[in-house]
């Protein structure tokens, strides 16, 4: 579904990512994973062309998106990012229905997908909708985060440390909420973490890169089994 | 406090036209400033190597004096409201730009982000997300350049576009304090107005009503205002002080009937505007080196309405006490100086660009009058001066006089506005003299019953003697011996203009402008 070829980035003369290539199947969870500053949310943000990349080209269902004009690119990729960036001045309901607003749905098919997603995530119409982003915890930010990711019914999901904001307790609590989702199974999603525990509960493969490169990929089994280094073993702590 | 309300109640009409008209300056300038500045600003919060260029552009027009922008407007855009607007414009314009490049800035990355990765196109992040954002920042520059705005429109009424300026420069030219405040108050209350609304904007964010609102009423202003500029017959231009004196505007209407469109303008424009031909007739002094340097003439008062203005020294008692021998040098330019001779001065001054100082210089050497400066040791005497040339040039040959034939020092404060400021600073001991002219002491400082005005004007003497008796019963100051000139009110014409329409008298003006 998404195919990955030998992306490069450079900022001024720091080489941010190198050769990066993978491919992503349908229905896929691929997470990058790797210390602050390995290049993963540069590699991330190259996939919707939040960045455009200096070398190589990324695929998606066999184009290449640089000739899709981004705006219509990234509707189609729902967008999580970690301190939420929701709209202050929109409210709940506002905010999860900025994409199918953006692709002109009709008010009340809006409205009743803003409520369906809202209570999934834990979140009621009657309490919330019309609450401000500042008047809700850091939990509930990042669940109405998601469904406004989710709420065009986006067959990909782009997820920048979804969770990495939150305390561990609502971090892992929202995570397995998360992962029970049917739309988590649906969807194809590339997931930024730091967080090795976080990779393995959620990954179907991981991508573990470091200075901007891929240092192995494969299954969580495959990681732990058969790691490639010195590098892998010490970052899954084995 | 009843007079006033007496006075707001008879200038009922007049008010309420001037606080339109102010109004309508005010709004119409922030409004193009805010369909201007805004755009500015994006463009330069997205391309922030102009926001140099452009902040600086926009700073450097509001260090400019408000008079000074008024003043280029005149060669490139005549007098009226439209010269009016555009100097508005341009001070509204920094305050909005910065507002908008900053409040744009502020806006957090992250949100920006995040709308671009939602699939927003740069205009839909623009519209959705940055200008709300940004928008209390936004208004709060509209908020600022709104309430500058209506203190700098007062100024409006020096180039003939109206406004609260006309109440507040006519009453400062004509010592009426009522006047004065019947301009000041409203203004002020505007700007409050103006800024409650404002504020309620900002705190409800009901922005796109908001502007639309300002958008609408802007439109419709100026639909007014383009509907009531119309062309027409003679235009005058008229100073706020001869607009509301007996010896001016209202005099000509009293006894020559004279009824003609007529606009309120400042002296030191008036000359040029009618110069560049956007006036016909206006009212001058009859010492004006301008008369000379625009090739004017001055139409006879053949049924002599304005005064003799004869100048003289308007002293202190208690100085020609203290230094026995101020008087005589004083006394010493007395019958000295004609009109045509100050005219000559004055056009030296003004169009041949001496200054003040040589031109004094110059015309007492000639008199044989000019010594070098003395000791000065023996005390101070403190001069004061309106503003405008000839008082410049007076002040000069009276500090030369003192230096040069008795010890006493000289400090003078030139550019006190007006008859009422400088009359102030004289009774309240800052000053201890200044020029003044006998038709000015009489109708302003006075003020006598109206037979008692027409009884007197028709002599020189008899004002001189009135005021010189009055002045001294009343303030204990005393008015010395004339300088010999009349700078009386007159009403003038471009020579051209005068000899193809045959008007020489005012009662010819008359008879051609009023049917």
């Amino acid at each position: 579904m998404i195919e990955v070829r030998n992306l490069g980035k450079t900022f001024g003369n720091v080489h941010a990512v190198q050769q990066i290539s993978f491919t992503v199947a349908e229905g896929e969870n691929l997470i990058l994973l790797g210390t602050s500053g390995c290049g993963k949310t540069t590699t991330l943000k190259m996939i919707n062309r939040l960045l455009d990349p200096d070398e190589g080209t990324v695929l998606l269902n066999g184009t290449d998106t640089a000739t899709i004009p981004p705006a219509r690119l990234r509707r189609g990729m729902g967008y999580v990012l970690q301190h939420t960036g929701l709209f202050p001045h929109y409210t709940v309901a506002e905010n999860i229905a900025v994409v199918p607003r953006l692709q002109h749905w009709k008010k009340e098919d809006v409205r009743a997908r803003a409520a369906a997603l809202m209570q999934k995530l834990g979140l009621t119409w009657q309490e919330h909708a019309h609450m401000y982003p500042h008047q809700l915890s850091g939990g509930q930010q990042q669940r109405v985060g998601l469904a406004r990711a989710l709420a065009a019914d986006p067959p990909v999901l782009l997820m920048d440390e979804p969770f990495g904001a939150l305390d561990p307790i609502t971090r892992n609590r929202i995570r397995q909420e998360f992962s029970e989702l049917e739309e988590f199974r649906k969807k194809t999603i590339i997931m930024v973490t730091h967080d090795v525990q976080e990779a393995f509960a959620l990954a179907t493969r991981v991508c573990l890169m470091d200075k901007g490169r891929i240092v192995q990929m494969g299954t969580p089994e495959e990681l732990q089994q058969r790691p490639a280094n010195e590098f892998v073993r010490a970052f899954l702590k084995l | 406090m009843n007079e006033f309300f007496e006075f707001l109640q008879s200038q009922s009409g007049k008010l309420a036209q001037q606080t339109l008209t102010h109004i309508n300056l005010t709004l119409i300038s922030v409004a193009i400033a805010i369909a201007l500045g805004v755009p500015l600003g994006i463009l330069i919060a997205r391309r922030p190597r102009l926001a140099g260029v452009v902040l600086g552009f926009a700073g450097v027009m509001q260090t400019i004096p408000s008079i000074a922008l008024l003043g280029f407007m005149i060669p490139l855009l005549g007098i009226g409201p439209q010269p009016a607007i555009v100097a508005l414009f341009l001070y509204a314009l920094l305050p909005i730009v910065r507002n908008t490049y900053t409040g744009i800035n502020g806006v957090d990355p992250t949100v920006k982000e995040a709308a671009r990765g939602m699939g927003m196109t740069g205009n839909q992040v623009l519209f959705r997300v940055e200008l709300p954002l940004s928008m209390p920042v936004l208004i709060a520059g509209i908020r600022t350049a709104t309430v500058i705005n209506v203190g700098v429109a007062t100024l409006a009424a020096y180039i003939a576009a109206g406004g609260l300026g006309e109440f507040i420069f006519g009453g400062i030219a004509l010592n009426n304090t009522h006047m004065i405040l019947a301009g000041a108050i409203p203004a002020a209350l505007l700007a409050l107005l103006f800024d409650f609304l404002l504020g309620r904007l900002q705190k409800r964010l009901k922005w796109r009503l908001g502007l639309a609102a300002v958008a609408g009423i802007a439109v419709l202003f100026l639909a007014m205002l383009l509907a009531t500029s119309s062309a027409g017959k003679l235009l005058a231009g008229f100073t706020p002080e001869f607009m509301g004196r007996m010896d001016g505007y209202l005099g000509l209407k009293k006894v020559y009937g004279l009824n003609m469109r007529n606009v309120v303008i400042n002296d030191a424009v008036m000359y040029q505007a009618m110069h560049e031909s956007k006036l016909d007739v206006i009212s001058g002094y009859s010492t004006d080196g301008r008369i000379k340097a625009f090739d004017l003439v001055t139409l006879e008062d053949d049924k002599t309405i304005f005064p003799p203005y004869y100048a003289a020294p308007l002293i202190r008692s208690g100085i020609l006490e203290q230094y026995p021998g101020l008087e005589s040098t004083l006394n010493l330019l007395a019958g000295r100086i004609s009109d045509s001779v100050m005219t000559l001065l004055n056009y030296q001054a003004d169009f041949l660009k001496k200054s003040p100082e040589n031109v004094a210089r110059n015309f007492l050497r000639q008199q044989g009058l000019y010594r070098p400066p003395r000791r000065g040791n023996k005390g101070v005497v403190r001069i004061g001066s309106k503003i405008f040339t000839e008082q410049y040039i007076l002040v000069e040959m009276y500090r030369m006089l003192i230096e040069g034939h008795t010890d006493l020092a000289v400090s003078s404060k030139t550019g006190l506005g007006g008859t009422k400021i400088c009359f102030d600073a004289l009774t309240n001991n800052q000053i201890d003299f200044y020029p003044e002219y006998t038709g000015t002491g009489l109708l302003v400082l006075l003020q006598p019953p109206a037979d008692a005005i027409t009884r007197l004007v028709q002599h020189k003497d008899s004002v001189y003697q009135y005021v010189q008796a009055q002045f001294m019963q009343q303030y204990n100051l005393r008015w010395l011996r004339p300088i010999g000139f009349n700078n009386a009110y007159a009403l003038m014409m471009q020579r051209k203009k005068a000899d193809e329409l045959h008007v020489h008298t005012i009662s010819d003006l008359a008879k051609i402008t009023t049917p």
